[in-house]
């Protein structure tokens, strides 16, 4: 296994090789009680648990309106043509499912720091995507840029009902971002592999209704995350943007990084000859802070919601405490 | 701080300091780290970049523990000294100044018991002896030293040694003197012994020799000095610029020919201060002090023209027919006692006795008649020899001699001889009648020629003479001397090789002149005294009776010393070191008591008074600043220097396993 941090410490987490590794009894139980919520109300394709801006068919009473020439003479409240002698019409609240997209970047970059971004990536899109199960949701799927799949798209669409979250726990057992150790023989073909606005672009493209989009990645691209993100903006998608950065990547000061240093880029080999220095450091965090700052500014501006995640952060806290301060759980 | 060998120090650091940078910028050992993006750490390394182009460098401490350690060799390698201490190893030559104004007392912190400069001089020089042989761990050869004490003349206190006993002990024997300084006798000495001649005798080769000196830097011949290529000078100035002092320059006393019981004193005083001195100018007679000058003088100071800066002072005559010490000195203190007061001994009024001895010219009996003489004897030659034996030589003060040889066994006894044509003594060989001789050089200077010119003497006839060394040649013709000087065993002797009849001369004014002159100057031998006394560093030189016995010398400080006389009725004793009254005292067979005379030293010298250090010295091309008397061990730094490049050393590579071992 290669180094995938700074330091030599053991690793806080262990790769998840069975779906209880990625979820276990304890937080399934308390993720029942939590839904998720879209700021927008989207329509659905089946009649679900939730309520949509669409006012239909349903037993929860929404509003009264004129009766207009062709409307359904049975919706009309004949309690008050008897008394007031005009045909007014009861508008009921519809309920229907909510699409949930979970996107994975599953690129060399994830399979990095201590914690794993990766696993934690893992972890995260199981319990959310356990929370959507249970909530009669429509949960797809997708990642990108694994190296063993040559970086391509991989999906698992449509999973509706809680009796799907072991084939949701295998699928993304399944994905591996660990990078080619050969890089450099690779480094031309690393050219080839789907990068995150292909990615994006083809997500948008193969949109199957409306509902809610989450994007798990350190967002982390040479070429830029703006592309990407401006094809799932505003699409018909309420899009949270989870940035999952490593403590090691948030603070190397921190992390025991030190000496003369070849930094290798694992998905493009690229190297960088670093001495770190406290000048240098104070550069880093600058650097990133200003990167975090602009990607949220980005976000805020198209309707996304930018969440930045340390990847040491216990996943309770994270869902039942800080994923709902933010909006996105309920 | 020096630098024994900075050219090799400099070549290591040139050497290996830019090639260590270079292999950092080139090869530096960087430990490879995958790592998710290097997108932010290149933006970063832009930052940095943009504000230090040499931030590869900067902060990197296994560098600049290395670059340290490069220095800190070659540092070691230049070999660095602290300074003020004498150079280890090679030879080193300790020069002392013991001149006069190494008695000035401006660095002693009390005036009770007052230490010398020269005290503090053998003080820093032992001092650092001490330390040189001080050795330690890397105390390293402490070499050949060589002390050398100079005033008007240099002196090898102990020749080159490394024993410490032997040299602390020179120092120590280095005695005060009230001399001038001249330095270009111990630097000779020095040279002398650092200068070697091969085998052959072919190649003469010095060994580079480091000179310390200890002195104020007052010294009267440095303009004619210079260091050679492979001698190095150290000056350890002694004195503080602050020294204070004002003396008496000059001093004359002259009884007047007319009134010979009268005395006359002229003098002079001078400051070596800055600023002008003002002080009360007293005489002392015997001790009694006799007159002072009625307002202070003021003595300008160093900063007017040298020839402005001597003040006379001439007091009027006064009647002292006997014998006297005069004493001229300044009321006040200063910093060098010694020239306050300058002394000089008066014979006792006395008038010339001569005899006229042979064929009684009438020229020069004319001419004796006519001067001031207690009395004028005429005798035959007979006369004259008869008289050896029952007058002695000493019955008259000179004898005049015409055309004198001895008798057949007969040799002239002590006395005082003016001569013409003859062979008054052995030594004079005559060679050949010569004719129409002229004067071709004289010795213009010689007290004998005072007024006297001889450009237009012709000597008909002249008996030609060769003469050994022992003669001073005063006038020569072509064909050989005609006036010579001879003094030795007693017998002092002027002598003219023509009869004055036989020349030009007595119709001339130089005849006039010479004759007095001679018999002033034959007469005057051993009273000569009363002009300017002795300077330390002359030799006393003069008659006394010839049955003198018991001869003691007091010298000033008091000290009594018994003196065998080389020669009968002669005495000779030098040089003197110390300025004073010196008295001499004999016992005499036909005389009571004990006969006495004095004479006196004076120091008499404008450059001596001067006593303020002379900051920089400059002999030759070279300047040598002057060192304040400190007293450092100089002691190499690079064994130091290494032990700190060792630490160095293991300094990083524990810097370099801690990082190895990320």
């Amino acid at each position: 296994m290669p180094p995938t941090t700074f330091s030599n410490k053991p690793p806080i987490y262990k790769r998840p090789e069975r779906v209880d590794d990625l979820i276990d009894g304890k937080l399934m139980a308390r993720l029942d009680q939590i839904d998720v919520v879209s700021r927008k109300i989207f329509a659905g394709k089946v009649q679900g648990e939730r309520r949509s801006k669409r006012r239909g068919i349903s037993v929860e009473f929404a509003d009264f309106r004129q009766y207009v020439h062709g409307d359904d003479l049975r919706f009309v409240d004949w309690n008050i043509y008897g008394r007031l002698d005009r045909l007014f019409l009861k508008v009921f609240l519809e309920e229907e499912d909510l699409s949930m997209v979970i996107v994975l970047d599953a690129s060399a970059s994830m399979r990095w720091g201590n914690p794993d971004k990766f696993v934690f990536a893992q972890k995260l899109a199981m319990a959310l995507g356990y929370i959507g199960l249970c909530n009669h949701n429509r949960v797809s799927l997708v990642s990108f840029g694994s190296p063993a799949n040559g970086g391509g798209l991989q999906r698992l669409s449509n999973l509706r009902g809680r009796r799907r979250t072991g084939e949701m726990g295998q699928w993304l057992l399944r994905l591996d971002p660990t990078p080619d150790l050969r890089l450099e023989e690779k480094k031309a073909s690393a050219t080839s592999a789907v990068t995150f606005d292909d990615a994006m672009r083809t997500i948008a493209l193969s949109r199957q209704g409306r509902g809610v989009m989450l994007i798990l990645s350190d967002f982390l691209y040479k070429q830029g995350y703006e592309k990407g993100l401006r094809y799932v903006a505003g699409g018909g998608y309420d899009t949270f943007a989870l940035q999952i950065l490593s403590p090691e990547e948030i603070d190397p000061a921190a992390n025991n990084v030190s000496g003369d240093l070849k930094l290798v880029d694992v998905e493009d080999a690229d190297q960088s000859e670093v001495t770190i220095t406290p000048a240098l450091l104070k550069s880093y965090r600058e650097r990133l802070n200003a990167y975090c700052g602009q990607m949220r500014d980005f976000c805020v501006r198209r309707g996304i919601t930018h969440v930045l995640v340390d990847s040491a952060v216990d996943m309770d806290e994270l869902i039942l405490d800080y994923l709902r301060k933010r909006g996105l759980l309920r | 701080m020096t630098w024994l060998t900075p050219m090799a120090g400099l070549f290591l650091a040139l050497a290996t300091i830019p090639p260590l940078v270079a292999l950092y910028f080139l090869k530096l050992r960087r430990l490879p780290k995958p790592i998710a993006s290097t997108l932010l750490w290149r933006r970063s390394l832009e930052d940095i970049r943009a504000n230090a182009p040499f931030q590869r460098l900067r902060m990197n401490l296994l560098l600049l523990l290395q670059l340290a350690i490069l220095a800190l060799l070659a540092f070691a390698i230049a070999q660095p000294q602290v300074d003020a201490g004498l150079t280890r190893g090679g030879k080193t030559v300790i020069l002392i100044d013991n001149s006069a104004s190494m008695n000035a007392i401006d660095m002693s912190e009390t005036r009770e018991k007052p230490k010398t400069r020269l005290e503090f001089a053998k003080e820093l020089a032992k001092t650092k002896v001490e330390k040189l042989f001080a050795g330690g761990l890397f105390g390293g050869g402490s070499g050949d030293v060589m002390v050398i004490a100079f005033a008007d003349r240099a002196e090898v206190k102990c020749p080159f040694s490394n024993s410490r006993a032997q040299i602390l002990a020179a120092i120590d024997d280095i005695e005060p003197t009230d001399a001038t300084t001249s330095i270009g006798e111990a630097l000779a000495l020095a040279r002398a012994f650092t200068t070697t001649t091969d085998s052959k005798g072919e190649f003469q080769m010095s060994t580079p020799a480091a000179l310390e000196l200890f002195s104020d830097g007052n010294i009267d011949d440095l303009t004619e000095q210079s260091l050679r290529k492979d001698e190095s000078l150290r000056y350890n100035m002694l004195g503080l610029p602050t020294a204070n002092n004002a003396g008496v320059v000059a001093i004359a006393a002259e009884r007047s020919p007319e009134a010979p019981d009268k005395i006359q004193v002229f003098s002079a005083v001078a400051t070596g201060n800055a600023e002008e001195v003002s002080s009360d100018v007293q005489l002392a007679v015997n001790g009694t002090v006799v007159a002072i000058t009625p307002e202070p003088i003021t003595m300008p100071g160093t900063t007017v023209p040298a020839s402005e800066r001597r003040k006379q002072v001439i007091y009027k005559p006064f009647s002292q027919p006997r014998d006297a010490v005069i004493e001229v000195s300044l009321a006040r203190e200063d910093d060098l006692a010694i020239d306050n007061a300058a002394a000089i001994a008066i014979a006792p009024a006395k008038r010339v006795r001569v005899a006229l001895v042979g064929s009684q010219g009438f020229v020069l009996r004319s001419l004796l008649e006519g001067m001031a003489l207690e009395g004028l004897v005429r005798m035959s030659v007979e006369e004259f020899e008869a008289s050896w034996t029952s007058l002695g030589a000493d019955a008259y003060d000179v004898y005049v001699l015409q055309d004198y040889t001895p008798s057949e066994g007969k040799k002239l006894p002590p006395g005082r001889y003016l001569s013409f044509a003859g062979r008054p003594i052995d030594a004079i060989t005559p060679v050949e009648k010569k004719e129409r001789l002229r004067v071709k050089s004289t010795v213009d200077d010689h007290p004998v020629f005072r007024f006297v010119t001889l450009d237009d003497l012709v000597v008909s006839e002249a008996e030609s003479i060769v003469v050994d060394r022992s003669f001073d040649v005063l006038a020569e013709a072509a064909e050989g001397p005609l006036v010579v000087a001879y003094d030795q065993g007693g017998v002092r002797l002027l002598h003219v090789t023509f009869d004055p009849l036989n020349s030009n001369w007595p119709f001339l004014r130089s005849f006039v002149n010479f004759v007095p002159n001679a018999i002033e100057w034959l007469s005057a031998s051993g009273e000569a005294l009363a002009l300017n006394g002795l300077q330390p560093g002359d030799t006393a030189s003069f008659r006394i009776p010839a049955d003198a016995k018991n001869i003691e010398l007091e010298l000033p400080d008091g000290t009594k010393s018994s003196i065998a006389p080389r020669e009968p009725g002669q005495f000779a004793w030098g040089p003197i070191r110390r300025a004073g009254i010196y008295t001499l005292r004999w016992d005499e067979a036909d005389r009571e008591g004990r006969q006495e005379k004095r004479f006196t030293a004076n120091l008499l010298s404008d450059k001596e008074g001067q006593i303020r250090p002379v900051e920089k010295l400059v002999l030759g091309e070279r300047e040598v600043a002057g060192m304040g008397a400190s007293v450092n061990a100089r002691s190499s730094l690079w064994p130091l220097l290494l032990g700190v490049a060792l630490l160095v050393v293991m300094l990083e590579w524990w810097i370099y396993q801690r990082r190895a071992g990320v």
